[in-house]
């Protein structure tokens, strides 16, 4: 079964606007999601990360666009997800599925077990997403890489 | 029955691993639940006994909801044939 990830650094400048995003794209399949990395991508310094991993729907916000990579270099099927980074107009977000509190020395790492992914409908636009929550540091970024599959 | 597989949390520092958790899906919002909380550790909620329905864990909120069993799997596909509907329907 193919899987690729997502990765860039994202801001965390506004305690609103998403970081990261994962969301179903216009050929409908559902996701799941099964590795999660985050950390800052800036020099060492003491601060606080505070992270909402969030449900995002409705609209596919304004973001940069990140081209899902394949895991096995050999796999040839293109992701039908689509990903951003530093989000400047947010899609509509739903529930918080994961809150993580962390330091900005510290690299987080969640992963799932088999069958226990954290999953999102296909349903265009459904998917998840990144935020920054206040208080988060306003200087650095949040480096992620976000792993996921298609079923 | 097999044993149930828990996710997986781990912060590591400059120093090593400062925390990890071992965490459960919820089968009916398909939130994290920490299943090792710790005092003021950024915990949304945290877990309740299985589900009598479906047999999963649920969150805190999810069990006080009162509402019938109604699993995730099930919610994902209510709203996957809610949008074929709208897209049928040209809304």
């Amino acid at each position: 079964m193919a899987m690729w990830s997502v990765f860039g650094a994202g801001q965390t400048s506004n305690n609103t606007l998403l970081s990261a995003g994962l969301a179903c794209g216009a050929t409908l399949r559902r996701g799941r999601v099964f590795d999660i990395v985050l950390g800052s991508a800036a020099s060492p310094n003491d601060g606080t990360f505070n992270v909402n991993l969030i449900r995002t729907s409705t609209g596919a916000g304004t973001s940069t666009a990140v081209t899902p990579t394949a895991l096995d270099p050999g796999d040839a099927t293109a992701a039908t997800a689509t990903a951003g980074t530093t989000f400047t107009v947010n899609p509509t977000l739903g529930v918080i599925a994961l809150n993580l509190g962390f330091n900005q020395r510290s690299t987080m790492r969640w992963f799932a077990a088999p069958g226990e992914e954290l999953v999102y409908a296909a349903t265009q636009y459904a998917g998840l997403g990144v935020q920054p929550a206040s208080p988060s540091p306003t200087a650095s970024n949040i480096a992620h890489t976000i792993a996921f599959r298609e079923e | 029955m097999a044993r149930q597989r828990w996710n997986y949390l781990v912060e590591t520092g400059p120093f090593g691993v400062v925390r990890e958790a071992d965490l459960a899906t919820c089968g009916h919002c398909n939130r994290q639940v920490v299943l090792t909380p710790e005092p003021g550790e950024g915990v949304i909620c945290r877990v309740d006994p299985k589900c009598w329905s479906c047999q999963k864990v649920v969150c805190e909120e999810c069990k006080r909801s009162l509402e019938p069993c109604k699993t995730w799997e099930r919610r994902m596909e209510e709203q996957e044939s809610h949008a074929r509907l709208r897209r049928a329907i040209g809304v």
